[in-house]
């Protein structure tokens, strides 16, 4: 009876031991399917989604440049690339029946299709690149294994090289990269979406698989201020010039004063937008568009901001008479008229007319520094001009308030005859705009409206403030007109247009506070002088002939204001009110 | 009578109920084994509709890709150096060599009236007819 009871003892307990491991184990396996089904769920639920599902960034087109009248200076063009699965080119005989039929689709020879595939040891290889919609849909419908399409779209510029520095170009990503390309990126981007689907083991879509899609925004189509015809005159003349002179380099502002828009921003050496070769050292020194980013001592035209603040202060007046000793003295510094002349008596007009430094600085001193300074600054000086375009620099003003430690009054008189002070074009034309539209300084408009999903935007003319008074404004141009009917017709003739201008023949700085021994030639000039339509900046950069403005920079001027005028349908005496 | 009614009925219903229950149940395996395909008629529609929409999507991205590239080829063939081009070389034009500007004193001949027989014919104003002034002195 002991034996038996420990007999069934001991299986009892054997009995027991392998219920409780069972039963651990089972415990173990619920447990451990709570934490996975319950505990964890959304986790592991997140990565079988993931496993499942595929994401594709899709992107729409990028939207246009256009020019003011609608016509595309930069579009975008589909266009694809054709990629060859090496492993589906193993077999040579394989690989040569694809790469013919190819060929007959693409144009590029079999042989270099070939030659490519087996040079490169990658799992997909370009094999022809931007081919356009017709040669796709040729390659799609050969249906060759290991052979599919990629879209790569391309940027192309119907007009060529026109307004090259402006618009900038792309990069291989799409992306702008400099100029308006670059600077409107966001706009002319548009939004990319997504195309969410469920996949099969391959990585092919399910037909009836789940789906979802985040539609791509389309860029907006920009247009610009800018005048196709205008813009290629200004680069026409401009180059004309610039080669007549062996010039180093150039630019020149086309601008409708009344509202700041800018119709031609040329600049020279440009570069190949098409093609450009960003290797290449001079295609680098091209991109740059010096109207905005290069300033420089203007010289003579300053004068024309002079006698503005002389005759708005009303200190004097175009009759006013001094007289020109041929110098002047500030502290220990002699100033001396370009020619080292002496006029004896003269005009405040006389002053304008023949340019006389000395006349100049009698002005500034007149108005008084703190009130000379002030107008410089009213006239956009010493700021950029709000543009938008990328690189614009400031250009340096000294003065007594700012920099009360490096002005003198010296500076004043260099100053009064744009020496001693740097200015960039795109500001110069600004201030020509104000004094030629009643006294506004407007905001350079380049960018007239913006067309996205949504309807278009349009860009208003935007007046920064006030320098002059409307009757300075008037008084002004009428001495310019005095100023250019002084001018040789030879240099200076827009014929049944009456034209006012000032040239300005400066030296280089050196950056050590000297000046070398070559000169930037430029002309501030607005037509018609009645009621002006055109404010037209030039400047050429180191003429090797001859340095006057008025013979190098003069002419481009008039060549340009000769084309655009007709062009325009600009009557003589400007366009009748409301026309 | 009755009694042997009943067991007719029951003989009857039995044999019936025995002799079609296989049936039954082939019919029910049967209609079964169609509903199980059933998703997959479904499916198959939902297959051939996706493509269906995937071929029509595909032809109005090709139609819209095609209006692009026929909107560049205008776009190119407007722009300047096209057109002057054609004017070189197709037209044998040339730029000037004399350039002579005409100032014309004269005032713009005055706009003329656009005739009348080409203005839109205007309606006859007819006095109201009899049943209008009826109408007119309706509140």
């Amino acid at each position: 009876m002991t034996a038996k009871r420990k007999r069934w003892s001991n299986s009892t307990w054997r009995v027991w031991a392998v219920i409780c491991v069972i039963g651990l184990g089972g415990f173990a396996i619920i447990a451990r399917l709570v934490q996975l089904q319950i505990i964890d769920h959304p986790r592991y639920a997140e990565a079988a989604r993931e496993m499942h599902l595929s994401q594709e960034i899709i992107s729409d087109r990028r939207g246009a440049l256009l020019d003011r009248n609608g016509y595309p200076l930069a579009a975008s063009q589909d266009a694809y690339n054709v990629m060859v699965e090496s492993k589906a080119w193993a077999n040579s005989d394989d690989a040569r029946y694809a790469a013919t039929q190819l060929s007959t689709a693409t144009g590029v020879p079999a042989n270099t299709m070939i030659d490519i595939v087996n040079s490169v040891d990658a799992f997909e290889v370009p094999v022809a690149r931007g081919l356009n919609f017709t040669q796709a849909t040729a390659v799609r419908n050969l249906e060759l294994n290991g052979v599919r399409l990629i879209d790569d779209p391309v940027r192309v510029y119907p007009e060529g090289n026109v307004g090259a520095q402006l618009l900038g170009f792309i990069g291989h990503d799409g992306a702008g990269l400099t100029g308006l390309e670059a600077d409107l990126n966001s706009v002319l981007g548009g939004a990319a979406g997504s195309i969410t689907f469920e996949r099969d083991a391959i990585g092919q879509e399910l037909a009836v698989g789940e789906r979802s899609e985040t539609p791509a925004q389309p860029g907006a189509n920009v247009v610009l201020t800018i005048d196709r015809y205008v813009q290629q005159v200004a680069e026409q003349e401009l180059k004309k010039a610039i080669d007549a002179h062996q010039a180093s380099g150039g630019s020149v502002i086309v601008t409708k004063p009344q509202t700041g828009e800018v119709l031609a921003i040329a600049s020279y050496p440009s570069f190949d937008l098409t093609k450009p070769n960003l290797n290449d050292p001079k295609t680098a020194d091209g991109i740059r568009n010096r109207a905005v980013t290069d300033a420089y001592e203007p010289g003579s035209v300053f004068k024309l901001v002079t006698t503005a603040a002389g005759l708005d202060l009303g200190v004097v007046t175009p009759e006013t008479p001094w007289f020109d000793s041929g110098e002047i003295t500030f502290g220990n510094w002699t100033i001396r008229n370009w020619d080292n002349s002496s006029h004896g008596d003269e005009t405040v007009q006389g002053m304008l007319t023949k340019s006389l430094n000395v006349g100049a600085a009698w002005v500034a001193s007149l108005c008084g520094p703190d009130n000379f300074y002030n107008y410089i600054q009213a006239f956009g000086f010493g700021a950029p001009t709000g543009s938008g375009l990328s690189g614009e620099v400031s250009g340096s003003i000294r003065s007594p308030q700012t920099t009360p430690d490096d002005w003198g009054p010296v500076d004043l008189a260099t100053n009064s005859f744009g020496q001693g002070l740097t200015v960039t074009p795109i500001q110069l034309a600004m201030a020509l705009g104000a004094i030629a539209n009643g006294g506004s300084l407007m905001k350079p408009q380049f960018v007239k409206e913006v067309d996205t999903h949504d309807g278009p935007q349009m860009i208003r003319p935007e007046v920064v403030r006030q320098p002059i008074k409307p009757e300075t404004s008037r008084t002004l141009l009428d001495m310019m007109g005095v100023v250019a009917d002084g001018v040789s017709s030879d240099y200076l003739s827009v014929p049944g247009y009456k034209v006012g201008g000032k040239s300005g023949t400066a030296q280089v700085a050196d950056g050590n506070g000297g000046y070398k021994a070559t000169y930037i030639s430029s002309f501030a000039g607005v037509v018609p002088l009645e009621t002006p339509e055109l404010a037209i900046i030039v400047k050429v950069d180191e003429p090797k002939d001859v340095p006057w403005g008025t013979v190098v920079a003069a002419p481009v001027f008039s060549g340009i204001a000769q084309k655009v005028l007709p062009y325009l349908n600009i009557p003589p005496g400007g366009k009748p009110a409301g026309g | 009578m009755a009694t042997s009614h009943r067991h007719e009925t029951q003989a009857t219903s039995g044999i019936l109920g025995f002799a079609r229950l296989p049936i039954i149940l082939v019919v029910a395996a049967m209609i079964v084994g169609l509903a199980a395909l059933l998703p997959l008629v479904q499916s198959s529609g939902a297959t051939t509709t996706v493509g269906d929409i995937t071929t029509l999507q595909r032809q109005r991205d090709d139609w819209q890709t095609r209006l692009e590239e026929e909107q560049l080829k205008v776009a190119q063939m407007s722009s300047l150096n096209a057109i002057r081009q054609i004017a070189v070389e197709r037209l044998h034009m040339g730029e000037a060599d004399d350039i002579r500007y005409i100032t014309v004193d004269a005032p713009p001949p005055a706009a003329e009236d656009v005739p009348s027989r080409l203005l839109p014919q205007e309606k006859q104003q007819t006095g109201n007819s009899f049943f209008d002034d009826i109408i007119g002195l309706l509140p």
